[in-house]
């Protein structure tokens, strides 16, 4: 398989806290790399890291499978446009003059393809507004723009629908999925909205306290996906000592709620919860954030 | 660097802190040959060319940190430093293409304020007392203490994150470094000797004998205070406004501690973390 970016034993502390502890990363060209995990698992330092920002303490990385400690790099580096974080905008400049100052940056010949960018993210109709009068999801938005100009290969996106509301986030979400279909753009994507990222990334990386815990493509996570009935009950003790002597496969989500995992009836999970309450049975396909907490333990 | 150069200078050319006090320049360049001609109208005085044109060195001393926090700050404050890092500008393209841009800035805040005043001056003020090669050689040596002072304010900016601490830490450096200076040159000026006290014998002031200066420097200890005032921001200051400097000292000085500067700067911005 071809990888734009591939990260080996990538190790980085501050001070006395390990951000990443040797993590080992593949991310498929042409793919959407939906990077999942909790608050300080290290998402962010990583993406930091392959950016440039910040430099690892040991381990090392391709893009476009030259080392990062290669002379090439810098040509390589052209070829990656990112948004970490927040938007790295101009907030006095309008939309369009930040987008020359990127041009300029980039030592781009000409402005000709501007405005088909600004019509990309949908900021098209902005004229002179200052950037800083901008609304956050059109900040976001510009803050993409300015991350594709040159139009790069691999796009790195951090946290890229937080705060914006339902209408923006769908508007980010097709973005996205034009910039990976139409602009063959292979993006790597972190969001706490697993939900979200389910509907866009076609291949997962789990991370937690600083490691690659599991790396799949969304077709096999599909597969591995099982099938659960999720039952409310009033006692979840009772429910656990149950499922436990008959040795069913469960996994406790809240202190009402379990998904009992396997092909199992309803008439059967009657019986042996009959003594802990049940008040709601559902069928249910595990999801990506079902997935996420049987991969990882725990919620998001 | 020439293209990170080139979008630096737009983005100051765009900078609204920066058309302020390039306003505010040009209005003091206009402002001190005419505050000489209404000495001249008022009270018969006469102003000569050099009178009052170094007091710029003393305001842009404040000018200077501040835009460069403004603008170099603003990088940090918004991110846009990230941009020119992704897409594979090296640390040391980045630092040095803000360090030439502030150079080139600091460059035309004193054309801003020159131009008018050697124009007005021309006509308001009396010739020149001093020799005009003496003038020039002040003046060059002014230009490359501001030059040191900016790149001082571009290796404090460049390594903090925080466009307003910046500020609040340039200009309490450069404060510090003023009074230090100040406070040298003040030292230097003590007398060995103190030979105009007076004292009152029966009921008269009469002059008493000359005796030591406990406040004045010994040769041991001078050549520390000379350092000082020929090296620090507020004895260069005070010398030039003073017209009274070795314009050699004063000028290799600030060339040793600009090049300094940067280095120590950029070398604490290549480790940094970025965020």
């Amino acid at each position: 398989m071809d990888y734009v970016l591939e990260t080996k034993s990538l190790l980085k502390s501050y001070r006395h806290v390990e951000a990443l502890s040797g993590v080992d990363m593949h991310v498929p060209k042409d793919s959407i790399y939906g990077l999942v995990g909790r608050n300080g698992a290290g998402k962010t330092t990583l993406m930091r890291v392959v950016a440039g920002m910040q430099k690892e303490n040991g381990g090392t990385y391709l893009l476009f499978g030259v080392d990062k400690n290669s002379r090439e790099i810098k040509k390589e580096r052209k070829r990656v446009g990112a948004m970490i974080e927040s938007p790295a905008i101009f907030h006095d400049l309008s939309a369009e003059d930040n987008l020359k100052m990127q041009y300029r940056i980039l030592g781009l010949p000409s402005f000709d393809t501007i405005p088909e960018i600004l019509s990309t993210v949908g900021l098209e109709n902005t004229g002179n507004k200052k950037a800083g009068s901008f609304s956050f999801g059109m900040k976001q938005r510009l803050g993409i723009a300015m991350a594709i100009a040159g139009n790069p290969d691999l796009l790195i996106l951090d946290e890229p629908i937080n705060g914006l509301d339902p209408e923006a986030i769908v508007e980010m979400r097709e973005l996205i999925l034009r910039l990976n279909r139409e602009m063959n753009m292979t993006i790597i994507v972190s969001s706490h909205i697993l939900d979200e990222l389910a509907k866009v990334a076609t291949y997962y990386g789990f991370i937690d306290s600083g490691r690659m815990v599991k790396e799949v493509s969304a077709v096999d996570m599909e597969k591995e996906c099982r099938k659960a009935l999720r039952i409310k009950v009033e006692s979840i003790e009772k429910s656990a000592i149950a499922l436990t002597s008959l040795g069913n496969d469960y996994s406790v989500i809240d202190d009402n709620t379990l998904d009992i995992f396997g092909d199992i009836g309803i008439k059967e999970v009657l019986d042996v919860l009959s003594g802990a309450g049940i008040k709601d049975i559902e069928k249910r396909n595990e999801n990506l954030e079902g997935y996420f907490i049987n991969t990882m333990g725990g919620c998001v | 660097m020439r293209r990170l150069i080139r979008a630096d200078l737009h983005n100051l050319f765009k900078d609204k802190s920066f058309l302020i006090i390039s306003i505010f320049s040009f209005l003091l360049g206009v402002f001190m040959p005419l505050i000489g001609l209404k000495n001249k109208i008022r009270y018969d005085e006469i102003t000569v060319f050099e009178d009052g044109f170094f007091i710029f060195l003393s305001v842009f001393a404040l000018l200077i940190p501040a835009s460069v926090s403004f603008f170099v700050g603003k990088s940090f404050d918004w991110g846009t430093l990230r941009n020119k890092i992704c897409v594979g500008h090296s640390r040391i393209s980045i630092y040095f293409s803000f360090l030439i841009t502030c150079l080139m800035g600091t460059t035309i805040l004193v054309a801003l304020y020159f131009i008018p005043y050697l124009i007005l001056g021309s006509f308001m003020l009396e010739a020149m007392d001093i020799p005009l090669k003496a003038f020039v050689l002040f003046f060059l040596s002014s230009i490359l203490v501001l030059f040191s002072l900016t790149a001082l304010s571009v290796a404090i900016v460049e390594n903090i994150e925080s466009r307003v601490v910046s500020m609040a830490i340039t200009i309490v450096v450069v404060i510090v470094l003023l009074m230090v200076g100040s406070i040298a040159v003040q030292m230097l000026m003590e007398p060995e000797m103190i030979t105009n006290s007076m004292t009152m014998i029966d009921g008269e002031f009469v002059f008493a004998d000359p005796y030591p200066n406990p406040r004045y420097v010994k040769e041991s200890q001078r050549w520390i205070w000379e350092l000082m005032r020929d090296s620090i921001l507020g004895g260069q200051i005070h010398q030039i406004t003073a017209l009274e400097c070795n314009w050699v000292s004063v000028s290799l000085y600030s060339v040793i501690s600009g090049i300094l500067c940067s280095f120590i700067g950029y070398i604490l911005f290549n480790r940094k973390d970025l965020k």
